[in-house]
């Protein structure tokens, strides 16, 4: 997301670091700062805000307020966006909301006489800023109040509604809408819509649709800031394929506080939008909110162990550190225990009603019922212990405590025969049997007491264990925490969505406090003795005795136009398919590589690639080997070369391979090493082998190949041959290949050898033309011939 | 001007995969492997990463047509996996859920493998490329050993003298999740083109384990931790020889092969 700078320091009193400074810091401790612009007179960082931080940091504020605890600054709320005591007057709007699932808070507003007009420059400027135009002042207040709080918002046009009622619904099948940007979508039953009383307003949460559009005689609104599902905004978003700035926020969960602050912040705006306009015109009148609001937002409670943090970092933090880190953060904290903690609220919560169901997870709302285990694990919750949420993970998840040594906060776990009785773990390391099974589980409160929940009463109840129904057949006693150790409780501020467990905090304070400065540290000793990788050591074996015999190693594309399985979604049609085979693709390297034989000087091609099949959708590790006589005269050197291959599988398999038919063969590596003898270290197949050591890019224009034959006399130096071609040949020579060497002594009894060599022209930026090979070659062939002793044939 | 060649030449790709595979197995580390068609389970669910949540845009997936499509899971069958849909794995990680799930620890594991990701090519994007994800679970470990192994890497492939910095990153199966960046080693800081005039390359992504994983796998996250890792191959090699075009690698062309 984009933000501006400017934006930015109006959240402060203190002068920010300079730009690039800030990006330097944000990227080191928070998230990365993809780039930093100079625009205008201001500056636009593109910060690369990943999921975990989407909540919280999908806006100017939340940036802002990461900002105030990286550099201990306080922020305050810019002067536009300042909420204002608003008078309203009662409404006649009604909401109705139908799953609160689906949209966990409504808050809805009816503003009437308002002046639809152009934005006031301080809008325009900041939504200029991050690249986004502006349409009127009612739209550009809503967007611009999403990029400064996280909270999307809209605004619909009040006199186009059918009677004065919303409905936040599924869509039914049939249903349409057309767009702002005028696109028919259809609609189904699953896509939220907020309708009036006959048609679809917006796909809730993703677009805005045509009938309540607010255009430029607009005189009342509805103004929406509301909350819906992430899962249900992804999956509508991806089926009607439309994503927006409101859609991507729902998706990564905004905080239901948000909501309100969103509301407050643009009716604040509108109103002093309205009141600046310096016009004698009457006032907007602003109706009361309405806000749905049914379960309400649970504060998660996570306790640290302060020494787990040094463990984890590997850093010694000192709990100096930890305490002024979490008050930079402005996290809440105490220091307890988790146990006494949980047995301090446990009492409050007799009463509360049972309901039996899987859905009671302990979440980010507050629990209104309980079964016994979804008690169990909203307790200890509380306590800051995040403890599973089926009474055998529990069981699982807590330590053997004998019957006589209970104490209180240790969790009794009964078979009841009541609810569905599991006799293996579901979550929690999944698998572990207990053939007694469990159904039912209570806190233990001291002095024979007993907090669980009773199917019979309908609610929590503390009562003598021993008298329970639910409690005759206990299979066993766990003790969930140390109840001797002090832990630190972090209340989360509802904000950051994204921490749940105590590494969060680890990592909260760890980058904080700087990762630069951890050092690194060797490996602790472990008991592992490392077995050696069957297949990774054959085909490096294979590799090395391919390598010594001359042969180059190519890596080719999985995804090819032809096969047996097809991916659901190509990239192009040529690569659709996983192949089932390397041949096709090594015969594609030998024709290819024959164009440019001369480059190599290698008259016989010589190739291989190791890589996955997929015949039949299953797939194996096979081995191909491609050997290609560019001059197909001398088929034996072909044959010759792929003996010694067989010859250097022989001695290092003891296996012989298949045979080889035309240019190429195929080889089933899983199959063709299933019985070598197990390995005990990988020898020499990890050696690096590699000639270059530097890259130089390969030219995409043609090369040009020359001969040159040179007599030269006895006691001459031959190399002055090479030397001279390489002297004029400059950056165009590629490579010279000698070809032939013969002796011949001639008429007047003189000795001479002759050289015979191939070379290769090639321009990195240019065709070569034939004029200009010529021009060296001739000017190669004067020089030689004044030189004594040599001659060109 | 380049000398005749006698030996062969192996693929740049095999070249760094073993300069770094014979790193860790000095270290004690063990070569593991899995397969390239995985399950969702393995390659998403397994590693924290839900269905239906925004960190799956992180790796855009090739999918595959799955086998038992009609077979509709509920939530206690969670581990029976096999109504989960196919692809093509994006990243080596499920190698390590699956080596957890059929060893104890401790252990420490590398796996050099290929990976696919559904996303346009370009010079630094392919559909496919390799990546070595390490993986380490025992008794007392630490972000300080994870910097430890991630240094001896990168020093044994760009020279002693390389400096390294952690910072945070977001990867859902690690936390905490860091980001490793490399002082570049052309310029050693000073900005050149090779690191945009920054000092510094991203290089590496890594974390402690994620307590949901091991969870997941049936370790218990209170007695074991783990760091995990992962370094594109391709990208190891463009920067240490000046390689330009991520395509290059798998066209199956001499003139790049043979240059090695």
């Amino acid at each position: 997301m984009l933000f501006s700078y400017r934006w930015l320091q109006e959240h402060f009193d203190d002068p920010l670091p300079n730009p690039q400074e800030l990006a330097d810091y944000l990227t080191l401790h928070s998230f990365e700062v993809e780039s930093v612009a100079e625009e205008k007179d201001d500056f636009v960082l593109d910060i690369d805000i990943l999921p975990n931080r989407s909540s919280d940091c999908l806006s100017h504020e939340g940036v802002a307020k990461e900002i105030s605890v990286l550099f201990e600054k306080k922020t305050k709320t810019p002067e536009h966006f300042q909420i204002q005591e608003i008078e309203s007057k009662p409404t006649k709007l009604q909401i109705s909301v139908e799953d609160s699932k689906l949209c966990p808070r409504y808050i809805g507003r009816k503003v009437s006489r308002i002046t639809v007009a152009e934005s006031p420059l301080w809008m325009k400027e900041k939504l200029q800023a991050i690249g986004q135009k502006s349409i009127n002042n009612i739209v550009d207040a809503t967007n611009v109040i999403m990029y400064e709080t996280g909270q999307p918002l809209h605004a619909f046009d009040a006199d186009k509604l059918d009677g004065e009622k919303i409905f936040v619904r599924l869509a039914r099948s049939g249903e349409k809408i057309t767009t702002l940007d005028g696109k028919e979508v259809p609609l189904d039953e699953n896509t939220l819509v907020i309708a009036d009383a006959k048609d679809p307003l917006a796909i809730a949460g993703v677009k805005g649709g045509k009938k309540a559009e607010v255009d430029k005689n607009t005189k009342n609104i509805v103004l929406e800031s509301a909350n819906f599902h992430p899962t249900n905004i992804r999956k509508t978003s991806a089926r009607v394929n439309i994503r927006t700035d409101s859609s991507k926020r729902f998706e990564n969960e905004v905080p239901l506080k948000v909501a309100e602050e969103g509301m407050e912040t643009v009716s604040s705006v509108l109103l002093k939008l309205h009141q600046n306009s310096g016009s004698d015109k009457e006032q907007p009148i602003f109706e009361e909110k309405i806000d749905i609001y049914p379960e309400k937002y649970r504060q998660i409670k996570i306790s640290v162990n302060p020494s787990r943090v040094s463990d984890i970092l590997g850093v010694e933090i000192s709990e100096d550190v930890l305490e002024e880190t979490l008050h930079r953060l402005e996290f809440p904290y105490e220091k307890t225990n988790v146990i006494q903690k949980m047995l301090d609220l446990a009492p409050k919560y007799a009463g509360t009603k049972y309901a039996y169901g899987a859905d009671q997870s302990t979440g980010k709302t507050e629990p209104k019922s309980f079964d016994s285990s979804s008690l169990i694990q909203f307790l200890f919750a509380e306590a800051g212990m995040l403890v599973p949420r089926l009474a055998v993970d529990q069981y699982f998840f807590g330590e053997e405590v004998a019957f006589a040594d209970m104490l209180p906060g240790d969790v009794v776990f009964s078979n009841a025969a009541e609810e569905q009785i599991y006799f293996k773990s579901v979550h929690f390391l999944p698998g572990k049997e207990l053939p007694e099974g469990v159904d039912h589980a209570g806190l233990y409160l001291g002095e024979g007491n007993i907090l669980h929940t009773s199917r019979e009463q309908q609610k929590a109840v503390i009562e003598k264990m021993k008298e329970s129904k639910q409690f005759k057949k206990v299979v066993g006693v766990r003790r969930m925490a140390d109840p001797h150790k002090e832990r630190w409780l972090v209340s989360v501020p509802e904000h950051r969505l994204d921490l749940e467990r105590p590494e969060d905090i680890v990592e909260e304070i760890g980058r904080i406090y700087g990762y630069e400065k951890i050092s690194a540290k060797p490996l602790p000793t472990e008991t592992f003795s490392p077995k050696i990788h069957r297949l990774f050591f054959a085909v490096n074996k294979i590799r090395n005795i391919l390598f010594t015999l001359g042969f180059s190693e190519i890596y080719t594309h999985t995804l090819q136009r032809k096969g047996d399985v097809r991916v659901a979604n190509p990239m192009a049609q040529d690569k659709a398919f996983l192949r089932t085979s390397l041949l096709e693709n090594m015969q594609k390297s030998l024709d290819l590589n024959e164009k440019n034989a001369p480059l190599f000087g290698e008259e016989v091609l010589t190739l291989f690639e190791i890589g996955i099949v997929f015949p039949e959708g299953k797939e194996h590790t096979a081995l191909a080997i491609g050997i290609r006589d560019t001059k197909r005269k001398k088929q034996q050197r072909a044959e010759e070369i792929f003996q010694k291959v067989e010859e250097g599988f022989q001695e290092a398999f003891g296996k012989k391979l298949p045979h080889r038919e035309g240019e190429t063969v195929e080889i089933n590596l899983d199959e063709f090493i299933a019985d070598i003898p197990e390995k005990f270290s990988y020898e020499d197949v990890l050696e690096k082998k590699a000639a270059g050591e530097k890259y130089e890019s390969i030219s995409s224009y043609p090369f040009l190949l020359r001969d040159i034959a040179v007599f030269v006399s006895e006691g001459e130096d031959a190399f002055e041959i090479l030397r001279l071609i390489s002297e004029e040949g400059k950056d165009l020579l590629v490579r010279t290949t000698l070809f032939d060497i013969f002796e011949k002594t001639f008429e007047d009894g003189l000795k001479k050898t002759s050289y015979a060599y191939h070379i290769v022209f090639q321009a990195k930026d240019r065709t070569l033309s034939d004029e200009e090979a010529n021009r060296i070659m001739d000017q190669v062939t004067k020089r030689l011939n004044e030189k004594p002793g040599f001659s060109v044939r | 001007m380049r000398e005749e060649e006698k030996l062969g030449h192996l693929h740049p790709i095999t070249i760094i995969i073993r300069e770094i595979t014979a790193l860790f197995t000095e270290l004690g580390f063990e070569v593991a492997s899995g397969p390239e068609i995985e399950e969702e389970y393995y390659n998403f669910d397994a590693l924290n990463v839900p269905k239906d949540h925004p960190a799956r845009d992180m790796q855009d997936t090739f999918w595959l047509p799955s086998s038992a499509d009609s077979f509709r899971p509920d939530e206690t069958d969670l581990k029976q996996k096999n109504y989960q849909k196919r692809l093509l794995r994006t990243h080596t990680s499920p190698v390590q859920v699956r080596y957890m799930e059929t060893h104890e620890p401790p252990f420490q594991i590398i796996v050099p493998g290929k990976v696919y990701r559904y996303e346009a090519t370009d010079a630094t994007h392919e559909t496919q490329f390799h990546q070595i994800e390490g993986l380490v679970v025992g008794k007392n470990l630490s972000l300080a050993n994870l910097k430890y192994v991630l240094q001896a890497l990168l020093k044994k492939l760009y020279g002693e003298e390389i400096n390294i910095k952690l910072r945070p990153g977001y990867f859902p199966f690690v936390e905490p999740g860091v980001e490793i960046d490399m002082q570049c080693f052309r310029c050693k800081g000073a900005g050149c083109t090779s690191c945009k005039e920054s000092g510094w390359i991203e290089i590496l992504g890594g974390g402690m384990v994620h307590p949901a994983v091991l969870e997941n796998v049936g370790i218990d996250p209170r007695k074991w931790r783990g760091f995990a890792f992962g370094v594109g191959v391709e990208r190891l090699i463009m920067l240490k020889y000046g390689v330009e075009d991520i395509r290059m690698f798998y066209t199956g062309d001499l003139r790049l092969v043979n240059q090695f």
